[in-house]
């Protein structure tokens, strides 16, 4: 394979998989022929044609499903995120087991040990729901939430009663999320996966930089935020989904911390400001997905169909 | 119709070409104005298709890749055919203008005095 050849075929990276293998070889050969001889990369106009009309391919994939399927998938990525944030606290009760000896408390009988391997396991089957919403049967990925769930409500019946809510009721929200928005049929497809990927990646970063991870500020995290934000952002050219998701599991989780303060405790003006922001952003993000939803193009000149 | 799409459903009219066939035809045809760059052309291949103006006709393995052959449709000859008149009326309306306007120019105080009486 020759240098040229396998620069177009990254370029043809553009198009989604299903396209490619249908299409690829056939626009590769044009792509060849319409390079003069001699070069090493394709012109700068073809090239940029390649990815524009790639992305063009990927937009009108997202506009086979209608906009109420469309909702539920980027839900179902919220519930996704919703999940990988809920696993801070297992990480925590993992890397800090103390937190759960309170003297007072009825876990304070077990050994750190015993605690640290609950949470492990806990943190191990969220994550394995995580990847089961792309990768596996939904049976899979509901049986693997609501097992997180029955799990969280354990961690929260043992520690609840003394306050020490290391393991919460946000920990049981995300898991049932999971396992009601998976019993659709529809899942979401693989090129979402960058969002709760750079998500997980963002939140486990700390990790290895220091034994006392919990105690140096959230820079990673913050960083990620904004890396995720970008991106989400570019993306709603071709697909709304990923950014309606990410704005209603930041109005989810920032709602229940707010809830969960207390009933006496309303929003200040910031809180009330900020949900209402994103609520304005939510909207919006659903405006753009009901047009990318409102059309059914056929995308391709031969029989296969094209799903993202 | 754009002028990309125009050319490439022109090139068509003479029979099934392939894509990188359809590229150079549209460029002599237009002059050298209309370069269709490869990711255009498939898009617009794409749209034509789904909207019943172009259709495939013929696979063919040349090199080991896939070469595929696109023909023109009934709707989209007439399609063509009915933007080609349209283009052929709006170009009539300026060039007929221009030769009665080359034929008889106005004096510029005389058509402001018209302006004024009217």
């Amino acid at each position: 394979m020759s240098r040229l050849e396998r620069r177009c075929r990254h370029l043809l990276r553009a198009y989604p998989q299903p396209y490619r293998a249908a299409r690829g070889e056939e626009i590769l050969g044009t792509l060849l022929d319409a390079t003069p001889a001699g070069r090493s990369w394709p012109p700068g106009r073809d090239a940029r044609s390649v990815i524009t009309g790639g992305l063009h391919v990927r937009a009108a994939g997202n506009r086979q499903l209608p906009l109420v399927t469309n909702l539920r998938l980027a839900a179902l990525l919220a519930a996704a995120l919703w999940q990988g944030l809920a696993l801070e606290a297992f990480a925590d009760a993992i890397t800090y087991p103390g937190a759960l000896t309170h003297e007072n408390s009825p876990v304070s009988q077990l050994p750190a040990l015993g605690v640290m391997l609950f949470a492990a396991v806990c943190a191990a089957g969220a994550c394995l729901a995580i990847v089961s919403v792309w990768f596996w049967r939904r049976s899979v990925t509901i049986s693997l939430a609501l097992a997180v769930a029955a799990a969280s409500a354990l961690g929260v019946i043992l520690t609840h009663s003394q306050g020490d809510l290391l393991l919460d009721a946000r920990m049981m929200g995300p898991p049932l999320a999971l396992a009601v928005l998976a019993m659709g049929k529809d899942r979401p497809p693989r090129s979402w996966l960058w969002l709760p990927g750079l998500w997980l990646t963002a939140a486990a970063l700390p990790l290895p930089l220091s034994a006392n991870w919990w105690s140096i500020p959230d820079y990673p995290l913050v960083a990620g935020f904004f890396v995720i934000l970008g991106i989400t952002v570019l993306w709603l050219a071709i697909d709304a989904r990923p950014a309606f998701a990410a704005g209603l599991c930041f109005e989810v989780t920032y709602l229940t911390n707010i809830l969960l303060l207390g009933p006496s405790h309303a929003p200040d003006a910031g809180q009330a400001r900020t949900l209402a922001l994103t609520a304005a952003a939510l909207a919006a993000t659903a405006l753009r997905a009901r047009r990318q939803a409102s059309t059914l193009p056929t995308p391709t000149g031969s029989d296969s169909k094209f799903t993202l | 119709m754009r002028e990309p799409t125009y050319f490439v459903l022109a090139c068509l009219l003479e029979g099934p070409l392939h894509g990188y066939a359809i590229i150079k035809r549209a460029e002599e045809l237009s002059g050298g104005r209309v370069r269709l760059a490869t990711g255009t052309l498939y898009t617009a291949l794409d749209r034509l298709t789904s909207e019943g103006y172009v259709r495939l006709v013929s696979d063919e393995i040349v090199s080991g890749r896939v070469r595929r052959s696109y023909g023109l449709t009934g709707p989209g000859a007439a399609a063509l055919r009915a933007e080609a008149v349209r283009m052929a009326e709006a170009a009539q309306i300026v060039t007929c203008r221009s030769r009665v306007g080359s034929a008889r120019p106005l004096h510029p105080a005389r058509s402001a005095r018209n302006v004024r009486t009217a």
